[in-house]
């Protein structure tokens, strides 16, 4: 029986801190931003479990602990501040907070027109007991 | 010329040397580039053909795989998993599909937790981030529901500088891990052993069958394989060569397979000719060889150099070690007049030349190594050994008797000094207690393993861990508890709502501009 | 009497903590009694003067003097002000504030003090109900301290601090209305020409200092001999020393080619006038050759120079005192003439090439120094009697706006009318006796002088015709001012009158010392017997007067006087005549010989046109250098600036290129 060699698992490691720096930097959806954050310091307590595992001791996975409590914080703030800025602007577009910029620089705005949203066939309305009703649609349209 | 030569010498590097990383980041650049979210989408199935291609790249070319066993294949499960969640995560456009993708990236981590005997984590990370971290994320996901598509989900910023920013960060990140634990002599040497063991193992099966294999064959098969091993044992001495000499048995897994596949080589050949080679014994001796090998692959550290003042002392212990030899010889021979001072002054001038360097390295080391006992304690001994020294010598020149016992017991303590002098630069050892396991500053030769090469854990792993969090992070922990204590205050300030007036008809009267609103 | 010796150093502090007093508490609190620090400070020093020039005819030997016994010489050293070099090494340089007291200091000591002191008294009428009446003060008392201190200063850099106080004090008197243009460029332009002389100055002071390891008077006479060795392989040696310190004394005495801020100093008050640029400072010059007489007397060359130099300004600016109409103008080319003559007498004192006797050199510093003396007194008294009209006449000095005002003010007429006849040399007043031991000089050293006899005997005639065109001139302005028909500018207004006692008191004291001062001094030998206990200056032999001489001068003085009475009393319309007959030359003494107008031409117009150029350089060339370094910031954070544009994924991009760096730079080492 092998075990599996240090590497395998920081090069795992790595490619998880990786793509949480990707997502956090394309993606403007501030919830997944803060999701692509916690997946990065998933990469960063898989390295130093394996650590811990290779070195023989405590002191890496005592560190994932810290590492979680921190990551418990950091979602309890992100979250009630994510919460105060979409009650601002209705959205969680990160790329809404652009005040900060250089006073001579014109905002970065959105050009390309986003695709029309895919048609979605009314909602049929369930009587009671789960059969479709029979109705017509003018009917429909006043309930 | 030297840009240029960075250039050419960096470009070498990345599309030469290193093609099977360049590969599999620049395929996995695309893939991820691909499949992120945009108004207009670009075909998915290139974007997940590049995808796979890339983690199958990673897997073959840049870490390749070892012999498959359980333990390997859960490892590669758990990985392979994690590493498609997370690209589901950051290409997915759905927030809440994300969340759940990333609730798979903790499951998955979770597995390689409990692969490194981190049970206590497992559990710890699944409650913690998939049970309250991630709900709290669809939580909150549901009270700020948005409209689809939204800018916010259906666009990337800057999706291919972000892209090549990442990639390049893991390519150097890969790049280093793998420099830094693969070692290909090391590798080549494990090759040349296994080849062996197949063909012994071919061998022994033709014996199991009933075909006693040819004189010839077992010649060669015992030849061959001995100069392998004595090959690979040398270059491994080579590579763990310490000026106190060898110690007749190595202390390391690698080191004492090695000896021991040696001394079976050596038995086995004397039976060469009594037709009663035992070749399960070749088989173990190199089996076991093999087994440590594969084990120092993942912990070998073959080209970080011995920098700073540590690595600069290793010469000088040599030479100190050369001059007790010398006076050890004076000492114990007759020697004449002549011989003494010799001796004794080119001693002195080893001594003299080692304060010298010595005393450069104290000054340019910061306050607090320059008044570490270990410093002191060195340049204590220096002193005192080269002003005995000076003594002696004077009294060779008068022809009185020498006293070489004392000498001798100076440069031993010179280089017992520097031999500590040099370790002072790794981190302290009595810093945490024997809770948090083995200290940091042991070298991986050094730590107690099992059979298997691994190091040892203590088996109530939640138990002593929970031992090390409140002995020696005790600190540390109350301060993370107040961490959260404070963020949790935080987050009740931050998303509190001030209570807004009712408009009732008195507030409209009296501010007729309706500001109420 | 010795003991006044130890208040040496009041002589120049008194002053000077009047100036401080005066300078610090005059506008806020004394006000309109901001004379009497200024007066009260200087009465004490000319009262110290007084003692000190009797207790120095003593023979005495006070303290230890630096080299040797020196009779009638104190050296009071107070603190030493630097030194350079090793002590006991040749190149050791200590340089003290060391004051000195010997017959030649006690007669400048009492010229200053005295004369400064009348003076004083008479700008409290002068300058009554000026603005600036506590500057006035405050800086005629620093200009005391100044000449006092390069009077009494044993060694040539505490001469050249004076040197240059003085010429600051100057600066600031002459400027003192600086709100009139005219006033402020005349101050400039004093100050710059005088600079160039510095400079010279300050080249032979080093040279000296170079060659003779000290600055103190006596060391440096004392290595004389030395010098003169030195010349076998250097002859410029101690020609050059000479010269380079006549600079200096003609850039302050204001000869020949440095004269020509001297009239255009009048700008300033009378009183300055007087003081400064007729009395004390202007002699500075005189005082510095005189002391060096040893030195000069050595380098022949340089004494022609000296001789040459004096003699033609005499000439010059006795020729331009012919035509100007401006009586303060006039009577500063006369100054210009009456220093010229000192310098002619000073370069005549030609050493004798044998025997240590050197009859000729005491003789001709002596009579620099009388004519000093008494030109001090009388021109002194002209001034503050032109002064006196001025003030009458409303600030109007044009001699052809007034005439005839001897019934208006007939103090002033007197005083002014003896000092006429005291300057224009008339027999037994003042001028005649230094005048005629000038001549006497001149006279003697064409005969002394083996190879340059024949230049002395021109620069001899040159004083004779000099001596004509003074009484001429002096009597010209006289007769056109208070005699004939009364006229008076309107600027006087209806009360043009005498002037108040507080300004005609210096003046009638200062008008008997003009008249008889030389009656004393001079045939009695008074003076000379004096002057000679000097030590360095040879000793004199008796020497009776030369009385073919004397006549010649009383000759030419009364001819220049008779002129002067038949062109501008009796027949007036003449001098209208001679000057349209004569042009050209009545054009050229009246531009005053066009120097100013060659110096406007040669010298200061290339210099502004250069500095034009170097302006236009500045702006164009090193401007837009300037400029492009300081666009460069702009230019890079114009680059940089889409980096801030507030989208925090930017931000994060920046960091994590800043991250593979770190990374790639730690995977290369």
């Amino acid at each position: 029986m092998n075990p599996v060699p240090l590497q395998h698992f920081l090069v795992v490691g790595a490619i998880l801190f990786a793509l949480g720096a990707i997502g956090f930097m394309t993606r403007r959806n501030l919830i997944i931003m803060f999701l692509c954050a916690e997946m990065m310091l998933q990469g960063v307590a898989l390295n130093l479990v394996a650590f811990a595992r290779y070195r023989g001791n405590l002191q890496g996975q005592s560190f994932v602990l810290f590492i979680i409590t921190v990551a418990a914080c950091e979602a309890a703030l992100a979250l009630a501040l994510i919460l105060v800025l979409y009650k601002r602007k209705n959205s969680l577009d990160v790329s809404l907070w652009q005040e900060l910029r250089e006073e001579s620089e014109e905002p970065t705005l959105d050009e390309e027109p986003l695709e029309s949203p895919p048609e979605t066939s009314a909602m049929p309305h369930l009587p009671p007991a789960g059969r479709e009703p029979q109705k017509k649609r003018e009917e429909t349209s006043h309930v | 010329m030297f840009l240029l030569n960075f250039l050419s010498s960096g470009l070498k590097l990345v599309f030469v040397d290193q093609w099977p990383l360049t590969l599999a980041a620049v395929v996995g650049l695309l893939a991820i580039y691909l499949l992120l979210p945009r108004p207009r989408r670009l075909p998915l199935v290139w974007g997940i053909a590049a995808g796979i291609a890339a983690l199958f790249a990673v897997v073959v070319l840049v870490i390749p795989p070892t012999r498959l066993s359980v333990e390997g294949v859960i490892f590669y499960v758990c990985a392979v998993t994690a590493i498609l969640a997370g690209g589901l995560l950051v290409t997915q456009r759905n927030p809440a599909r994300a969340a759940l993708s990333f609730a798979l990236v903790v499951l998955a981590t979770c597995g390689m937790f409990v692969l490194q005997a981190a049970p206590f984590l497992m559990a710890a990370t699944i409650i913690v981030y998939a049970g309250a971290i991630i709900v709290t994320f669809l939580f909150v996901l549901m009270l700020a529901q948005q409209e689809f598509p939204s800018d916010a989900d259906a666009r990337s910023r800057e999706p291919l500088l972000a892209t090549a920013t990442g990639f390049v960060l893991l390519g150097t990140l890969l790049y280093l891990i793998t420099t830094t634990y693969q070692h290909p002599t090391l590798q080549s040497h494990l090759d040349e052993v296994t080849a062996g063991l197949q063909s012994i193992q071919t061998l022994v099966q033709q014996q199991e069958l009933g075909q006693s294999p040819s004189q010839e064959d077992l010649d060669r098969a015992i030849k061959e394989n001995m100069a392998k091993v004595t090959a690979f044992e040398e270059w491994w001495k080579e590579q763990h060569k310490t000026s106190e000499g060898d110690p007749p048995i190595p202390t390391d897994p690698l080191g004492q397979a090695l000896y021991d596949a040696e001394g079976a080589f050596e038995r086995q050949k004397a039976n060469l000719g009594r037709d009663d080679v035992s070749l399960v014994d070749l088989e173990a001796a190199l089996d076991k060889i093999r087994a440590a090998a594969e084990i120092h692959l993942g912990t070998l550290r073959p080209h970080v150099a011995t920098s700073g003042e540590s690595g600069r002392l290793r010469p000088w212990i040599e030479s100190i070690c050369q001059a007790t030899t010398r006076i050890r010889k004076l000492r114990e021979g007759t020697p004449t007049t002549e011989d003494r001072v010799l001796g004794l002054s080119e001693t002195k001038k080893q001594l003299d030349d080692f304060q010298e360097v010595w005393q450069g390295s104290v000054q340019k080391m910061t306050e607090p190594n320059r008044t570490l006992p270990e410093t002191v304690r060195l340049s204590q001994a220096l002193t005192q050994a080269r002003t005995r020294l000076t003594e002696q010598l004077d009294r060779a020149r008068g022809d009185k008797p020498v006293e070489f016992k004392e000498i001798e017991s100076d440069l031993d303590q010179v280089r017992t000094a520097a031999v500590v002098a040099r370790g002072t630069l790794r981190p302290r050892t009595d810093f945490l207690s024997d809770l948090s396991g083995p200290p940091a500053s042991l070298m991986p030769g050094e730590i107690r393993r099992d059979e298997y090469g691994r190091p040892h854990l203590p088996a109530q792993n939640s138990a002593y861990l929970g031992r090390s969090l409140f002995g020696d992070y005790l600190l540390a922990v109350e301060m993370g508890g107040m961490l959260l204590l404070v963020a949790t205050v935080g987050a009740i300030a931050i998303a509190y709502r001030k209570p807004t007036p009712r408009a009732t008809p008195a507030n409209v009267m009296a501010d007729p501009a309706g500001r109420t609103a | 009497m010795s003991e006044v010796f130890s208040y040496l150093w009041l002589i120049p502090a008194l002053p000077l903590l009047a100036a401080t007093v005066t300078a610090f508490f005059g506008p806020r609190f004394l006000k309109h009694n901001s004379h009497w620090p200024c007066v009260a400070s200087v009465a004490l020093s000319a009262l110290l003067s007084f003692a000190v020039f009797f207790a120095v005819r003593g023979t005495f030997h006070e303290g230890p003097p630096p080299l040797g016994e020196r009779a009638n010489t104190v050296f009071k050293t107070y603190y030493t002000w630097f030194e350079a070099g090793t002590p006991g090494t040749p190149d050791h340089l200590q340089v003290g504030l060391t004051l000195r007291a010997d017959p030649l200091t006690a007669i400048m000591l009492i010229t200053v003090t005295f004369i400064g002191l009348l003076i004083a008294i008479y700008s409290i009428g002068y300058m009554h109900d000026d603005p600036g009446y506590p500057r006035f003060f405050a800086a005629v008392a620093l200009f005391i301290t100044s000449m006092t201190l390069l009077v009494l200063g044993d060694n040539f850099l505490v001469l050249f601090a004076g040197w240059e106080g003085v010429g600051l004090c100057s600066y600031l008197l002459i400027g003192f209305w600086y709100s009139k243009p005219a006033a402020a460029a005349a101050a400039r332009k004093a100050f710059l020409v005088t600079r160039i002389g510095d400079a010279g100055m300050l080249l032979g002071i080093s040279l000296l200092w170079f060659k003779c390891g000290s600055l103190q008077y006596d060391a440096v006479f004392a290595t004389l001999p030395a010098l003169k060795a030195a010349q076998a392989t250097e002859p410029w040696l101690l020609t050059a020393i000479c010269l380079l310190l006549f600079c200096g004394a003609a850039g302050k005495s204001a000869q020949f080619p440095l004269h020509v801020w001297l009239p255009d100093a009048m700008e300033g008050p009378t009183p300055v006038s007087a003081l400064i640029h007729a009395a004390t400072m202007v002699t500075a010059g005189v005082y510095l050759v005189a002391r060096c007489t040893p030195l000069f007397s050595a380098a022949p060359d340089a004494q022609l120079v000296v001789a040459c130099i004096g003699g033609f300004t005499a000439l010059l600016a006795a020729l331009i005192a012919l035509t100007q109409t401006d009586l303060k103008r006039v009577l500063a080319y006369s100054t210009l003439s009456q220093l010229g003559y000192m310098f002619l007498a000073l370069g005549s004192a030609v050493a004798l090439e044998d025997g240590a006797e050197q009859p000729l050199v005491i003789l001709a510093v002596t009579a620099a120094i009388f004519h000093l003396h008494t030109h001090a007194f009388f021109k002194a008294l002209l001034f503050l009697s032109a002064g006196s009209v001025m003030h009458a006449m409303g600030g109007v000095i044009d001699m052809r706006k007034f005439s005839g005002l001897k019934k208006v003010m007939p103090t002033t007429r007197w005083t002014f009318l003896c000092g006429a006849v005291a300057l224009a040399g008339l027999p037994i007043f003042s001028g005649f006796w230094s005048k005629d031991e000038i001549l006497a000089a001149a006279y003697e050293a064409s005969h002394v002088s083996k190879p340059f006899g024949g230049v002395y005997i021109v620069l001899f005639l040159a004083g004779l015709i000099t001596a004509g065109l003074t009484s001429f001139y002096t009597f010209r302005a006289y007769f056109m001012t208070f005699e004939g028909e009364e006229k008076i500018p309107h600027e006087a207004g209806h009360h043009a009158h005498e002037s108040p006692p507080v300004m005609t008191v210096p003046l009638q004291i200062l008008a008997f010392f003009a008249l008889f001062i030389g009656l004393i001094l001079g045939p009695t030998h008074l003076f000379g017997g004096f002057l000679e206990k000097t030590p360095d200056l040879p000793k004199t032999v008796e020497e009776g007067h030369n009385w073919i001489l004397m006549l010649g001068s009383t000759l030419f003085a009364l001819a220049g006087t008779g002129l002067a009475y038949y062109f501008y009393l009796l027949k007036p319309a003449l001098p209208a005549l001679l000057a349209t007959r004569l042009q050209g030359l009545y054009q050229l003494s009246y531009n005053k010989f066009y120097i100013d107008d060659l110096y406007d031409f040669f010298i200061v117009k290339p210099l502004v046109g250069a500095a034009d150029f170097t302006r236009i350089f500045d702006k164009v060339v090193v401007d837009s250098l300037v400029d492009v370094v300081g666009e460069m910031p702009p230019l890079v954070g114009a680059l940089l600036r889409p980096l801030q544009n507030g989208l925090v994924q930017y931000y994060a991009v920046t960091m994590m290129i800043g991250l593979t760096m770190l990374l790639i730079a730690l995977a290369r080492s």
